[in-house]
């Protein structure tokens, strides 16, 4: 967000956010907010690690000594001074030629990192050196992007499974030829100081998800809702953080989503010239995932409880970042970006002439949606329904197109034999398990692996899901690429060879993997029980194969 | 009969005892309703009875569809390119589409519509000679939808309850055709006062059970919404619009859509084979009184 606006925004944010405050002050009294408030910090600061904000400490230590005897008056001062200090603390800032400065250096950067960290691949292919953009391939509605960006404000919001996701979509929307996005990026992503300050820079405002405090939420989705109604475009995780499972995700945070559709309102309101909102659903696939040892521990351990005190991970490990990227160049892995149909703020399809479409594929008025009495109106009851309606959408898409690797289908194929071994044994036992002995006949896992290609070939063909390029070969050398992704980048490997039979190394990685193929209605032909509930956000109860 | 009228502000779409209640319901509290009393046998929709169908609900504010399900894809077919995002449709559908197809998802997949309500079977309860009371439940994923059906047909001696369960209603209604059915069925050899309710509890677990297995909302079926929605499909099985045919459609969808999802549907199974061979209609009951009520699973 460029200074100029920033500042405007920060007016409209604070007027707005204690607006709503003072509307709803009848049924919420104004001491209540900020008892609240001065209630979710002090539980936020007894939790280890949390950091202190400079500029909201000062309010609530006001706030603390002064409530008890405060005016009204007082009181809308004091909400005043913590949306303000909270609308600094979010706001983040672009500046071009720091923009313009990254942009240049950072693909040439990537090109030297990944020649540097394969001097193998760089012997084999020179003079022709490995480009990122070989690496990372973008698919989809491309051309819709490129072109609704003019009619009105876009959303991108992609699936998460990596820290790297955000450098990866930044590249892509570089490469696109989109304007920069402003986002919104985890707080943990600030401590360190070189990213920090690109971050602050390049139009990530700060998400603090330590911070449950509903005031401080409201000022973050209102914050959003002003960017994009600035015209800013915005890219949202909707899963709110990296999937733990390695599931696709089929439950989504609807805050932030849900400032799409404020903003469209506020737009038809104050009849902007732009007033379309389009939410582009994204996918990033890759057959490996860098942090996917932590990631599934922090699953099984916590069933995502605690999900957001994973400050220390792969992503933090400079080692580990390097050794991912060279076994992702050194075993030709492809990153796809896929961009889904364009969504409007209800969930309707967008054509390309960026109109909203029913189911049939007529046309159709968005804005009869929040019409009240004549005028575009805001129904919170009625909106967050038509924001759960979005996020069904987008999760959809999400699994529509998802694209499915070797390591996915290995390890759904082994999974599957692995219960059929174990029967009338749970989830939790299954993984505790770790007798080094238990192998399966490779002869039986690839017949397992051909059935289940037949049943994914079937999905393709219905659309139900995308088949990455390492799935297009026979089976044996769909199982060896797979061995070799799991063996060459994890110190314990999923899988490993062994003659004619197939070990199980970690069975938390093998679980994580194969979990990519979860909610494609697999387990009925193939005789389990989903290990995964329906939202994929914690584990199924009881035997996966039936004793 | 039906007639274009531009302040038309609630049109009824149905004939039948519930589009009959609806429509006198809404008028007795003042409200200006047209209505489409769509002609033939049983209901059925085979062709546009009416050049002005689709004008007539373009202007509608709201659209009450109270048709069977194969009926209502035909009518909303027709609204489909006149309905706007602002209008509420509800549907009171008790017999499914085959192959199947909740009332719900054929609004929302034939239309912009998403402001949806699914009307349940309603409940009369006598009073005195003259009087009665009434109970409702209503489903929608939308608050407003809720107050929209009370202001439009309610009144102090009708109970609306209102959740945002639609599969689970829905599938309630489509069960209480079958148990409309099984107590036909059994009429001519009813060996005890309390077969209804036997044949109601084994139809309430098979619904349970299809229903959470499609998405509904357990607390369904814990309380009275359930039992409410399935009582006086056995008790008022004496509405004039019921077509067996239908009943039988609804039997088989759901019982096509119970083997895709590896449900288990002894009372649906049993009705079935009730139609199809009813000289053992009565073995066939006794058999399924053997079996114990499995509610989950």
């Amino acid at each position: 967000v460029l200074r100029g606006d920033q500042e405007r925004i920060l007016v409209e944010l604070e007027s707005r956010v204690v607006e709503a405050c003072l509307e709803s002050s009848q049924t919420k009294p104004l001491t209540e907010v900020l008892a609240s408030s001065t209630y979710h910090e002090r539980q936020r600061l007894r939790t280890p690690k949390q950091g202190l904000h400079a500029s909201s400490q000062s309010v609530f230590v006001e706030i603390e000594r002064s409530i008890r005897r405060a005016s009204p008056l007082m009181e809308r001062e004091m909400l005043r001074r913590l949306v303000r200090a909270y609308g600094q603390e979010i706001a983040g800032h672009f500046n071009p030629r720091i923009y313009r400065a990254t942009t240049r250096v950072v693909p040439l950067g990537l090109n030297l990192l990944l020649n540097a960290v394969s001097p193998k691949r760089l012997l084999d292919q020179f003079p022709r050196l490995p480009r990122i953009d070989e690496t990372v391939r973008i698919q989809g509605a491309v051309d819709d992007i490129q072109r609704l960006q003019n009619q009105g404000t876009v959303i991108l919001a992609p699936t998460h499974v990596s820290n790297l996701d955000s450098v990866v979509v930044g590249y892509a929307i570089y490469r696109m030829g989109l304007p920069p996005f402003t986002y919104g990026a985890g707080l943990n992503l600030f401590k360190n100081p070189l990213l920090g300050f690109f971050m602050h820079n390049l139009g990530a405002y700060t998400v603090d998800r330590t911070k449950q405090d509903p005031l401080y939420k409201e000022t973050l989705k209102t914050y959003c809702s002003l960017t994009l109604e600035h015209g800013y475009h915005n890219l949202f995780f909707p899963g709110g953080t990296r999937s733990r499972s390695g599931a696709v995700e089929r439950h989504l945070k609807l805050g932030l989503l849900g400032s799409g559709l404020q903003a469209y309102i506020r737009n038809l309101q104050r009849k902007a010239e732009r007033p379309k909102i389009f939410i582009f659903p994204m996918t990033i696939s890759t057959q490996l995932v860098l942090e996917s040892e932590s990631l599934i521990q922090d699953f099984l351990r916590s069933n995502l409880r605690e999900r957001f005190t994973l400050d220390d991970d792969e992503s933090n490990r400079v080692g580990r970042i390097f050794q991912f990227v060279e076994q992702l160049l050194s075993l030709d892995s492809k990153i796809h970006l896929t961009i889904s149909t364009p969504l409007d703020p209800f969930g309707n399809r967008v054509d390309a002439a960026g109109e909203s479409v029913d189911p049939r594929g007529r046309r159709i008025q968005p804005e009869n949606y929040v019409m009240r009495d004549g005028a575009p109106t805001r129904v919170f009851d009625r909106d967050a329904e038509y924001t759960r309606e979005l996020g069904g959408r987008i999760t959809d898409a999400y699994a529509r197109d998802s694209v499915i690797e070797c390591t996915h289908i290995a390890a759904r194929a082994t999974f599957v034999l692995l219960c059929r071994q174990n029967p009338g044994v749970d989830l939790n036992q299954l993984l505790k398990l770790s007798d080094p002995d238990e192998s399966l006949a490779l002869h039986e896992v690839y017949g397992e692996t051909e059935r289940l290609m037949q049943r994914l070939r079937k999905l393709r063909g219905d659309g139900a899901l995308r088949l990455g390029p390492s799935t297009v070969r026979s089976v044996d050398n769909l199982i060896d690429k797979a061995l070799q992704h799991f063996s060459t980048y994890h110190s314990d490997p999923a899988l490993l060879r062994r003659g004619d039979r197939l070990f199980v190394g970690d069975r938390s990685l093998l679980f994580y993997y194969q979990n990519r193929l979860e909610g494609y209605g697999l387990e009925d032909e193939q005789g389990i029980r989903k290990p995964l509930s329906a939202d994929h956000l914690s584990l199924a109860e009881g035997p996966l194969w039936p004793a | 009969m039906a007639g274009l009228n531009a302040d038309t502000q609630l049109v009824v779409v149905g004939r039948g005892l519930t589009a009959e209640r609806l429509i006198a319901s809404a008028r007795e509290r003042g409200k200006r309703v047209t209505s489409f009393n769509v002609a033939g046998p049983g209901n059925e929709m085979t062709s546009d009875p009416y050049a002005d169908f689709g004008d007539t609900l373009s202007v509608a504010q709201t659209i009450v569809f109270a048709l069977p399900a194969p009926d209502l894809a035909v009518a909303v077919e027709w609204f489909g390119p006149h309905a706007r995002g602002d209008q509420t449709v509800f549907t009171a559908c008790f017999c499914l589409a085959e192959p199947f197809e909740l009332p719900h998802e054929i609004v929302r997949n034939q239309s912009c519509i998403r402001k949806i309500g699914v009307i349940g079977r309603r409940l009369q309860i006598p009073i005195t000679q003259d009087f009665e009371t009434g109970f409702v439940s209503v489903a929608s994923r939308f608050t407003e939808v809720g107050q929209t059906f009370r202001e439009l047909f309610g009144s102090r001696h009708l109970t609306v309850a209102t959740t945002r369960d639609l599969v689970g209603l829905e599938i309630l209604n489509g069960f209480s055709s079958l148990v409309e059915l099984a107590v036909a069925s059994s009429a001519s050899w009813a060996l005890f006062p309390s077969l209804e309710n036997l044949l109601r509890l084994y139809a309430l677990a098979d619904a349970a059970r299809l229903s959470l297995r499609l998405g509904a909302d357990p607390a369904t079926f814990l309380g009275l919404t359930g039992l409410a929605q399935l009582i006086p499909s056995a008790l008022d099985s004496r509405d004039p619009s019921t077509d067996v045919a239908r009943q039988q459609q609804t039997a088989r969808a759901i019982a096509g859509r119970a083997a895709q999802v590896g449900v288990d549907l002894p009372f649906v199974r049993t009705v079935r084979m009730a139609i199809d061979n009813p000289e053992h209609a009565k073995e066939a009951f006794m058999l399924l009184f053997d079996l114990p009520v499995n509610l989950h699973g």
